[in-house]
């Protein structure tokens, strides 16, 4: 498929055509590699209503734009090095004719694409995850992370959601995304001319997503994923491999990585580092004693998924089995990095060990990928994974309920100070002091408590219980409606401690799959670890990826796939249950709770119905009663368009935050907290189509809208499963 | 490499760089750890760690840097930095007015997180990118004066006031000579407050004043 061509609406028997000319022709030579054919096309669209060249050259620094190879030459991946260094081929890269032996059994596997593939992966899920293991040819790389990513299933059920994203309108994000363009691989050919089909690509993708899903928007971090997909697939392919990654196809969503308060790289880093503890006791150790803490070294390596941090040749090793096997990898590589190290890490004091631990000079790194990737398969890491995700969800049920009393103390305080002065709600001033001053004791007694209860030197204490310090962002606060949830402490607070249950429950990573995968590891036939990446599988410890590859998203979006979901998160009923309680108490500050980003009296409802959105969007089954909650929201979501307002920079932000005002009233519910099914659905073809420029309409008016949006919305995608259907 | 260790019991102290995002605080750290100036920088994620030793007149300094990631939902990640370091940062982009507004908010989360009992550096940076310069240096002169913290204006690309601005840092730390262990809540703030006791460094402060 040519680049740019994924923007202009095709049928999805073209489609299909284009995939498997990309899988045929993939051993035409190294221009197969996406990333040089879009170098030597130039013809990209741009999203309608935003002047991206406006804006890129204003958060520019002139002479940031490098023409192609000025600075050294190019090495086989598109990196550009220093002139006279070194670049030859690493000698861990096959001869060619071990690669086109490799090709050829890849282009077998593959067959022609999606239904092709599930057969055969359902089938031989032994086989290919072995062969995933040994590396995926750089050739067939991006067809094959599509597919093991479910992104290709997500694309073919939403055909042309992508171009209506790209017309889209209004997203307040792509000042923040233009800012990150050319600090994204910016060694990287792809990447380095401003305005490059490189850099285009990568804004649409992003600000496509940001659009998508409001709630997470854009987040540093998210553009080396992205980047990283770009390099091997179109913008379409890329946006839903990055949505299939976010929203879990196959494996646990990893959104939560980049939600307001990072609630899932909280957990993982606390798992890390319980890892670590079991797994290279000896650096565990030293870490502590040093008072080195897992978010100091390595928040980049989980944010990113280690594209930020691995040489390039590492990276794509690790990313071809973390799209067959899910995130659990990058637990895994992490260990092997520290493992590597041992020896020197534990000798050096504080700073240098921290210099080491930020360096990318990891002794792993001038070593084979292949071995990097063995020794990362040998730790079993599922069940103790599991472990430490209850510890960790204990822990915080612990401090929220803790936290929650504290402040439903401060609450009836603050109350009585409300009865005396009625009328200060909202507008800042006073009421906004007492809180802010409320919010920093908040934190301060939720520090301690971790500081009590958190023996673990090595935890990540620090990062849980800071969360209200959010409470003054403008970000968070354009998510919020209502002039309350900014101002008041025990709504940022519950909403942070419930967002946090949810993390650590329902979207971050269901326990029952973990579980499963501990099943599977533990099991006597556990083969997992592969002395050399190649010993056959257990049947049933492999397919989880493969699997659910037949219905891929399909399966996410079962019913009963929530009720599950559902069932697995005690901890989050039981910490919803009490912030409802809580704000039964807290009378008049219910109302500000609810309104926070993190809803405490929906929160949960939220999780669980967000991953159901997500897929709902993509597979428009449930497409059903627009109840009340969209009116509701109609009403309130102004507000959140003014907080966003005022959290932004004048000029070119203030525009598009009118633009969204104005006409786009049903592009906000998103951002809301996703309490019902049915809205945030309606919300994004209202996005579509409003940006492609029908009759703009009324807040009041969007129920309606999105319901015929909705049913449009069904049949598309009703058309489409057929089409893609595997059998 | 083996452990070395500081022989010298040198002075410790943490600075935090805050800031929006794209405003140059890795630039700022580069161009005064290495003199140099990257247009090739990847965007800080999470929270980046460089120190170095400060040669100064009198005495020596040892500094540890934590460079953070400047998008606000970052901003999670960050107040136990600020909480163990003497002195913050707060770096804007003088061609960027939106970046200089925020400070305001960098500036309270530093004092609610620490009081008077740190130092704080107002920063306008790319001062070079005169064509786009959107925020004075009277302004932001008299937001220091408002909110009581230093100021100075700096290009990390043309290496302009980096070094002025450490030595600044530098000046204000508390002195070596002055090793009494008392912390200094309740001095009489003049001009700005420079204070800090630190569990490493182990040495506490008198009070210095800087004429910004």
């Amino acid at each position: 498929m040519l680049p740019g061509s994924a923007t202009t609406q095709s049928p999805a028997d073209s489609q299909s055509a284009a995939f498997e000319a990309q899988i045929l022709n993939s051993s035409t030579g190294s221009h197969s590699l996406y990333w040089r054919q879009a170098l030597s096309q130039s013809s990209l669209l741009q999203p309608n209503g935003s002047n991206v060249s406006a804006l890129m050259s204003e958060s520019s620094d002139d002479d940031t734009d490098t023409p192609e190879g000025s600075r050294g030459e190019v090495d086989c991946n598109g990196f550009v090095v220093g002139k006279g260094v070194n670049h030859s081929l690493p000698e861990w890269h096959l001869s060619q004719s071990k690669q086109e032996q490799r090709l050829q059994k890849w282009r077998a596997m593959l067959g022609t694409g999606n239904s092709d593939w599930k057969h055969y992966a359902s089938k031989h899920a032994v086989k290919v995850k072995s062969r995933v293991r040994k590396g995926i040819p750089d050739r067939l790389r991006g067809v094959a992370w599509q597919l093991l990513s479910g992104g290709r299933d997500l694309l073919l059920q939403n055909e042309g959601v992508y171009e209506r994203l790209m017309l889209a309108g209004g997203s307040d994000k792509e000042l923040e995304i233009v800012r990150d363009l050319s600090r994204t691989y910016p060694s990287h050919v792809y990447y380095q001319q401003r305005q490059g089909p490189g850099q285009r690509s990568l804004f649409n993708v992003l600000r496509a997503y940001s659009i998508y899903d409001r709630q997470v928007g854009y987040v540093q971090g998210m553009g080396f994923i992205a980047g990283l997909l770009l390099l091997y697939m179109c913008e379409e392919d890329a946006f839903w491999t990055l949505t299939a990654l976010l929203k879990g196809a196959v494996h646990d969503p990893l959104e939560g990585l980049f939600r307001p308060g990072l609630p899932l790289l909280q957990q993982y880093l606390f798992q890390f580092s319980a890892l670590v503890d079991t797994e290279v006791p000896r650096v565990g150790s030293h870490l502590k004693r040093e008072g080195v803490l897992a978010t100091m070294f390595c928040s980049h390596w989980f944010i990113t998924l280690f594209a930020y941090t691995l040489p390039f040749d590492h990276l794509l090793r690790v990313w071809d089995v973390l799209f067959l096997e899910g995130p659990k990898i990058i637990f895994r590589v992490g260990l092997a990095l520290l493992k590597t190290s041992e020896e020197t890490l534990v000798a050096l004091p504080f700073e240098r060990l921290l210099t080491a631990l930020n360096s990318r000079q990891f002794p792993a790194f001038s070593r084979p990928p292949a071995q990097l990737l063995r020794l990362a398969l040998s730790f079993r890491v599922s069940r103790r994974l599991s472990i430490s995700l209850a510890d960790y969800q204990k822990q915080q049920a612990l401090e929220e309920a803790q936290q929650a009393e504290q402040l439903a103390l401060k609450q009836k305080q603050q109350q009585a100070k409300e009865a005396e002065q009625p009328k200060q709600t909202g507008s800042g001033g006073p009421a906004q002091k007492a809180s802010s001053g409320q919010a920093g004791e908040g934190q301060r007694s939720g520090e301690q408590l971790k500081e009590n209860g958190n023996t673990d030197g090595l935890t990540p204490p620090s990062v849980s219980a800071r969360q209200p310090d959010d409470s003054w962002t403008g970000e968070e606060q354009a998510l919020q409606n209502g002039d309350h949830a900014r101002h008041s402490p025990i709504a940022q607070q519950q909403g942070a401690a419930s967002q946090r249950a949810a993390a650590g429950g329902i979207p971050s990573s269901p326990a029952g799959s973990e579980a499963t995968d501990a099943g599977a590891e533990q099991a006597p036939s556990s083969s997992s670890t592969l002395a050399d990446g190649v010993h056959a599988q257990p049947t049933d410890g492999v397919p989880r990826g493969v699997e659910s590859l037949p219905g891929a998203n399909g399966n996410v979006a079962e019913p009963g796939a929530f009720d599950e979901l559902q069932s697995d998160s005690p901890t989050v009923d039981q910490v919803n249950g009490l912030s409802q309680h809580l704000q039964g108490e807290a009378g008049a500050a219910a109302h500000a709770a609810g309104a926070s980003t993190g809803l405490a009296e929906h929160a949960e409802p939220a999780g669980l119905d967000e991953r159901a959105d997500s897929f709902s969007s993509a597979h428009s089954e449930m497409a059903q009663p627009l109840g009340g909650a969209d009116v509701d929201r109609a009403d309130v979501d102004p507000a959140a368009a003014l907080d966003a307002v005022a959290s932004h920079p004048a000029g070119y932000y203030s525009e598009a935050v009118a633009a969204q005002r104005s006409d786009q009233p049903s592009l906000l519910p998103a951002a809301h907290g996703n309490k019902s099914v049915a809205r945030q659905d309606s919300s994004r073809p209202g996005t579509m189509r409003n940006g492609a420029g029908s009759a703009a309409v009324s807040s009041k008016g969007q129920a309606k809208q999105s319901g015929s949006l909705l049913s449009f919305f069904g049949g598309a995608s009703r058309k489409d499963r057929l089409g893609g259907s595997p059998q | 490499m083996a452990s070395g260790g500081s022989v010298s019991p040198l002075a410790k102290y943490k600075l935090v760089f805050l800031g929006d995002q794209s405003v140059g605080k890795t630039s700022i750290i580069t161009r005064f750890m290495y003199d140099k100036f990257d247009n090739t920088y990847q965007a800080t994620i999470g929270i980046d760690f460089l120190s170095k030793t400060m040669y100064l007149e009198d005495r020596t300094v040892r500094l540890q840097l934590w460079d953070t990631a400047g998008q606000e939902r970052f901003r999670s990640l960050i107040p136990s930095y600020i909480r163990d370091s003497s002195v913050a940062v707060v770096v804007y982009d003088v061609s960027n007015r939106q970046s200089f507004l925020n400070t305001a908010r960098w500036i309270e989360e530093v004092r609610t997180e620490r009081g008077s009992d740190v130092i704080v550096v107002l920063v306008g940076n790319k001062t070079d990118l005169v064509d786009k310069r959107q925020v004075s240096i009277e302004e932001g002169d008299a937001k220091a004066r408002e909110f009581n913290v230093m100021f100075i204006e700096t290009s990390a690309k043309a290496g302009f006031n980096i070094k002025a601005l450490f030595r600044k840092i530098a000046a204000a730390l508390p002195g070596m000579e002055s090793l009494s262990a008392a912390r200094t809540e309740d001095l009489v703030d003049v001009n700005l407050s420079a204070a800090a006791s630190q569990s490493r460094a182990g040495t506490a402060s008198s009070a210095s004043t800087c004429a910004c």
